[in-house]
């Protein structure tokens, strides 16, 4: 299984969150893409960078077993 | 060591002399440059206790080793002094092409002494120096100065940074403008320089700074540059967190008084500001990303405004602090103080403090010249003019916000909103507890970009830095950690004169900045040893805040940021444990109960040299 968190103003895009606030699938040997287009990032114009196991990553990268992906909001104006 | 000159290049401006001086290398590998480095050398050559405008002041422009390889977000430069709010501290950074040319020139630092009789600018051509009389570019605004300068020397190619009338009437919140292009906005800088008599500083350099692997660096920089500008690409520039930050009550309203405005933020946030404002994206040279607006504005009376779009801060303090949602208002107003080089976020907040002072009757008709308003372009308008010339109401203002409470009166105070003299910024500490701590402790007063926890409630945050989760934003027992981590990362950005950008809103992670110092210098730091710069910095910093006699009395927050909203995204929420998250700061840095940096931190950051200095 792969847990995914996303974040910030992001959160609201996840599908679905355990008590932890991870959404855990059935991820491993797939793609960070293909597991996303099951969210609803799709529906938004937040840029965003992604993490697995606190190592940057692109969204081409595939999953493995227990790794944990991290979606964070690139939205820091000021 | 590699990717530094290990130069100084020291100007008196009494004399009209200059010489060059070595850098110890031991500080650069333990500082990296900018912010940290500048500290170091105020902290070394300035005394305490000084007037900021007398001419023991110096002005100490300090670089890192972005600048030697094209690396994305490297037009980028700091400057050290003491800040004529403060009194104390002062550092700010500003964007543009003059970073990379005064290393290109064979400089890593550039310390101003002294005063000159005369207006002068700079012009500094790699070994070549001239002192250039200034005295028909006196009274010339930011962006014609920079012109005139260019066409004077003759290249069109040659960066100059330089101050606005602001500057020269020594306004306190003066700003040093680059090209008129980007601004070293907050603080007052520009009064500074104003102070010494120097208008200007050009730059034009030729020279390579020998970097450890220079392909493999210019390699990563290509790579980096794609990477962060797709994933970067398409962003509406700062503007685009004003409809989110509203919504989590970060945004000040009514100068700090009002609790939402969804109306408001739409009217001034992106989409309408993009479409409104007809925006293209303004790059600083080797950036991908982009965050600066041009705005092409048909005005009502059929003039045409072109140029610098207003950020998210200016949105903030000329239009929701004042109710104001008239766009094309805002970005009058903010061509005008980028003009004449003021910091658009104090000027909003006098502007703010003003019209409440009246409604509170501190302040009377007679008194201001008008009767101010909330929402409204004429309000905005007379008071910006006399704020920037220190005119009439303008006058009171000469010291900054403290200086006119002491005209106005004391009970004037319980509704300014600075910390050290220095103004909040756009962002509600009472939306984030993090926030809070930041602001009371940051070495030159309220600061968003001396560290940045308002990203956090955002989400951003920094997985390769021990974090697995930004801070909850309300939560009174992280707050502490919230100040100390984003303080942190912010530190290490202004070290090493980047853009902050390239990682908040491109992408770039702080395992990736370690690849960048490893190829352009050979040092191999771990991601905490480079956050370990930045506790440094912090500390020297904070040494000559506490020699000029600051401590936990000044780590304070405004009366209003403890009284909590009542309705919008922060309703009922205000730092009321902020006693105990300041404790949790200090224990976090090292620092007494006090706030003072113990002998013990200091040895633990190889800063042994300074214990000496403790009070």
């Amino acid at each position: 299984m792969v847990k995914i968190k996303f974040f910030g103003v992001l959160i609201n895009k996840m599908p679905e969150k355990d008590d932890k606030g991870f959404w855990v699938v059935d991820g491993a040997g797939k793609t960070i893409k293909e597991l996303l287009d099951l969210s609803l990032l799709k529906d938004t114009n937040i840029k965003y960078t992604l993490f697995v196991n606190n190592e940057r990553q692109d969204i081409n990268y595939v999953l493995e077993d227990n790794d944990v992906l991290t979606v964070l909001p690139l939205l820091a104006g000021g | 060591m590699l990717g530094y000159w290990k130069t100084i290049l020291r100007i008196n401006l009494t004399n009209h002399t200059f010489s060059t001086d070595t850098l110890d290398e031991k500080y650069l590998k333990s500082l990296l440059g900018g912010a940290a480095l500048g500290a170091k050398i105020l902290l070394d050559e300035v005394k305490p206790k000084i007037d900021p405008l007398s001419p023991e002041n110096k002005i100490i422009f300090a670089l890192g080793f972005m600048q030697s390889v094209n690396f994305p977000g490297n037009a980028k430069w700091t400057v050290v002094t003491k800040g004529p709010l403060t009194g104390s501290f002062l550092d700010s950074a500003g964007t543009g092409a003059w970073a990379p040319q005064l290393k290109k020139a064979g400089y890593d630092v550039l310390i101003i002494e002294g005063k000159s009789e005369n207006p002068v600018y700079l012009y500094i051509n790699d070994d070549k120096i001239e002192f250039r009389d200034a005295s028909s570019l006196w009274g010339k605004d930011t962006i014609e100065t920079s012109r005139i300068i260019k066409e004077e020397l003759g290249d069109k190619r040659i960066n100059a940074i330089n101050i606005g009338p602001a500057g020269e009437n020594l306004n306190p919140i003066a700003c040093i403008s680059c090209d008129g292009h980007s601004f070293a906005g907050r603080g007052g800088a520009g009064a500074i320089m104003g102070s010494k008599n120097l208008k200007a500083i050009a730059v034009w350099g030729t020279k390579q700074v020998p970097v450890a692997d220079l392909e493999g660096a210019q390699n990563l920089a290509k790579d980096l540059m794609g990477r962060l500008h797709e994933t970067a690409k398409g962003g509406g520039g700062t503007p685009d967190v004003m409809v989110p930050l509203e919504e989590l009550g970060d945004v000040p309203i009514k100068y700090w008084r009002g609790d939402v405005w969804h109306h408001g933020a739409k009217m001034i946030g992106t989409p309408r500001y993009t479409e409104l404002l007809n925006v293209k994206p303004l790059p600083c040279q080797n950036c991908p990303v982009g965050c600066h607006r041009h705005i092409h504005l048909k005005l009502k009376d059929g003039s045409i405004l072109n140029g610098n779009g207003p950020e998210y801060e200016t949105l903030g303090m000329l239009g929701s602090s004042l109710l104001l949602d008239d766009l094309e208002a805002i970005a009058i107003a903010n061509d005008k103080a980028n003009r004449m080089g003021v910091d658009t976020v104090s000027l909003g907040a006098f502007i703010g403090f003003i019209i409440e002072c009246y409604e509170s009757g501190f302040l009377s008709e007679e008194e201001i010249g008008m009767v101010p308003r909330w929402n409204d372009e004429a309000t905005l308008f007379f008071l910006e003019d006399k704020l920037i010339n220190l005119q009439g109401i303008g006058s009171m203002f000469r010291k900054g916000i403290r200086g006119a409470v002491e005209i106005i009166g004391q009970e004037s105070a319980s509704i300014a909103v600075e910390v050290k003299n220095l103004d909040l910024p756009a962002h509600d500490p009472r939306a984030v507890y993090g926030l809070a701590v930041n602001y009371a402790t940051s070495p030159r007063g309220a600061c968003h970009e001396r560290g940045n926890p308002q990203a956090s409630a955002l989400g951003l945050f920094y997985p390769d830095c021990e974090m697995d989760s930004p801070p909850e934003r309300f939560d009174a027992s992280s707050a502490g950690y919230c100040a100390y981590i984003y303080q942190n990362t912010s530190m290490l950005f202004n070290n090493l004169t980047m853009c902050k950008f390239m990682v908040n809103n491109g992408g770039l992670t702080i395992t990736e900045i370690g690849k960048e110092l490893k190829l352009a210098t050979g040092l191999d730091y771990s991601n905490m040893e480079l956050l370990k710069t930045s506790e440094r910095g912090i500390a020297l910093q904070r040494l000559i805040n506490v020699r000029d006699g600051l401590s936990r009395k000044d780590d304070t927050l405004p009366p209003k940021m403890l009284q909590a909203a009542i309705i919008g995204g922060r309703a009922g929420k205000s730092p009321v444990d902020f006693d105990n998250m300041l404790d949790d700061y200090y224990k976090l840095r090292g620092w007494d109960e006090n706030g003072i940096p113990t002998p013990e931190t200091l040895q633990d950051l190889d800063l042994q040299d300074y214990i000496p200095l403790l009070p």
